[in-house]
């Protein structure tokens, strides 16, 4: 290959890896940078990824919506609309499996649907959160005996929302975020 | 292998077995073919760091580390990626050293790994691993072409197959991402691969090669499968043909057979999959989902019109010498096929007779060529075969043991005898 190509190629190279990861960063910075936050009660379980670490698994209260379609295919896709109650919990308005105009609810795409029970079931799509390894069973046992007991604690994931993008910037113990209470 | 010989060239000279106008040529030949060892030691172990750094950085990121600032953690994310770009565009803009460029190019591939894994942990991306491969290897593509590093060849490799690994053999859940780009990622480091080929440059990670990319296609063919299963092993045994047949191609001949894979995954593959379809239940049962308008079906189509032409462009050198019914053994299974979907009983009988004439021929071969191997691998064959048949046929015990006394009897007698005619015909020289 003559030199000019071969700097050229290489050029293409280091601008794309860079603007590939680099509005991957800006994609989630602007997300943040929207403030429109929710709280999702949770319920987490902990395993392993090979290249990105520890993290929690996380399963949400909102996990389904009663209706009477039952016309709902597993690897389809549908929307989750919610809105924010006075504590600025995440409420379930309705599940679509159309985009929905003229509507001011934020909405969340998801996958993997399943009807039973006169219900379409789902999973919340943010269900990841990476942990420092030391700390991620820590985080795990905590979270799962906060929510045992007679008074059992809120625990609940801290998500940023905005045009389909969701980013989750952290779960809260009983008003204390996952790490420090872990920390303690 | 060329030091011995230039070592023994004065010997040579010397007892008058070639002139010294020839020793001084073949001397030339090496000094000019060969890098030095010490280059290619460099080269390998420069390869060793590249990679080896480059898996504790992902691994160091994998801790994430929880008391570091948001930006903090995205200087360090992109950091080892703009470093490996920077040691790789100097060793390119500096031409340095075989050495410089596979350890920057190494390197480089794994710090981007890196920087896109350690930003999906900053913002608790959920994505899936099959789409976090696919953007990584895409990201590196390019690195094939700019330094002509091999070892970039062997990690594309690795990592495309990964990538079919975790989308072809999915059996529950839907995939984000479309397996059959499986085929796009494989066609930069085949590319690169053709092109070494073309260069006839001698390499030993040529022959690596040779086996790895039959390897990687082989692992890889269920990213063709979506429902119709059954069709999936005419898709291996087409596969098998095609690579059964690439092997004969003339680039191979005269290459040895541990230089060859695509022909010891040729045929071991084949003769596995004619013994797994040598069952009556396979038949049976397994083939009851063909459809004819599927992926499955499409691909076993593209598979054969491969394997015809392969098939041609060998049969131009057909001698009594290199023939072979293992050339075949895919256009028979194809037409056996459609016998089984309608017939079972037909089809496992045909199996049954493909795979016995293929013993027995393998058999004849290897006892007329003088080769050990391919003798005992044609009773191997019928061996497995008649330890298969043992399966799904209600024969008395003490007939079994006889039929395996009988065989074993064979492998001694056939291989004395082969001995015996080795010796003789050296005698004769």
């Amino acid at each position: 290959m003559k030199k000019t190509y071969i700097y050229l190629l290489f050029s293409i190279m280091v601008i794309a890896q860079i603007a590939v990861a680099g509005q991957i960063v800006y994609k989630y910075e602007r997300t943040i940078a929207s403030n429109n936050m929710y709280k999702f009660k949770t319920a987490p379980i902990d395993p392993n990824d090979p290249f990105r670490g520890k993290y929690i698994a996380l399963r949400y209260e909102i996990n389904s919506f009663a209706t009477t379609d039952d016309d709902w295919e597993y690897d389809q896709k549908a929307y989750v609309y919610i809105s924010k109650d006075e504590d600025g919990f995440a409420v379930l308005e309705t599940v679509s499996k159309t985009l929905l105009p003229n509507t001011d609810f934020d909405y969340i795409e998801v996958d993997n649907l399943n009807y039973y029970s006169g219900k379409v079931h789902f999973e919340l799509p943010f269900n990841r959160y990476y942990m420092e390894e030391s700390k991620a069973y820590d985080a795990e046992t905590l979270a799962r005996e906060a929510q045992r007991g007679d008074a059992p604690a809120t625990v609940y994931a801290v998500v940023h929302i905005e045009n389909n993008l969701h980013v989750l910037i952290d779960i809260v113990v009983n008003g204390v975020s996952i790490k420090e209470a872990v920390a303690k | 292998m060329s030091s011995k010989i230039t070592n023994d060239l004065p010997e040579l000279v010397e007892n008058g077995i070639i002139s010294t106008e020839i020793a001084q040529r073949i001397e030339a030949y090496y000094q000019q073919h060969n890098e030095p060892d010490s280059n290619k030691l460099f080269t390998i172990f420069g390869i060793l760091g590249g990679t080896l750094i480059g898996l504790g950085i992902i691994l160091i990121t994998a801790h994430n580390w929880d008391h570091f600032s948001r930006i903090t953690k995205l200087f360090f994310a992109f950091l080892p990626m703009l470093i490996g770009q920077f040691v790789l565009g100097f060793s390119i803009i500096k031409n340095k050293s075989a050495a410089w460029k596979e350890a920057a190019t190494v390197f480089l591939f794994f710090s981007v790994g890196a920087c896109i894994a350690l930003i999906s942990q900053i913002y608790n991306i959920p994505g899936s691993l099959a789409g976090f491969l696919l953007l990584w290897t895409l990201l590196c593509v390019p690195l094939l072409f700019v330094t002509k590093s091999k070892a970039a060849i062997i990690l594309h490799l690795f990592f495309c197959t990964y990538y079919a690994l975790e989308t072809g053999y999915r059996v529950f859940g839907s995939n984000e991402t479309i397996p059959q780009f499986y085929f796009l990622l494989l066609l930069f480091p085949l590319w690169r691969y053709i092109q070494i080929i073309r260069s006839q440059q001698p390499s030993a990670v040529i022959h690596i090669l040779h086996w790895l990319f039959p390897l990687s296609i082989t692992i890889s063919l269920p990213v063709c499968i979506e429902q119709s299963e059954g069709v999936g092993f005419l898709q291996y045994l087409l596969l098998f043909g095609i690579l059964y047949n690439i092997g004969q191609l003339p680039y191979f001949t005269n290459k040895s057979s541990i230089k060859n894979g695509y022909q010891a995954f040729g045929t071991i593959g084949t003769t596995i999959v004619l013994l797994i379809t040598s069952f009556r239940f396979m038949w049976k049962h397994e083939f009851d989902d063909v459809i004819f308008n599927s992926l499955e079906f499409f691909t076993a189509v593209v598979l054969f019109m491969i394997a015809s032409g392969l098939l041609y462009i060998n049969s131009k050198r057909f001698t009594s010498q290199n023939f072979n019914l293992f050339y075949f053994v895919f256009l028979f299974f194809g037409i056996i096929f459609f016998i089984g979907i309608i017939n079972d009983i037909v089809a496992t009988i045909l199996i049954n007779v493909l795979l016995f004439a293929l013993g027995v021929t393998t058999i004849q071969i290897g006892a007329k060529k003088l080769d050990f191997g391919l003798l005992n691998f044609g009773m191997l064959i019928i061996t497995a075969m008649i330890i298969c048949r043992f399966f799904d046929t209600n024969i008395a015990f003490e007939l079994r043991g006889l039929m395996f006394v009988l065989v074993g009897i064979g492998f001694f007698t056939t291989n004395y005898f082969m001995l015996k005619k080795q010796k003789r015909s050296e005698l004769k020289k």
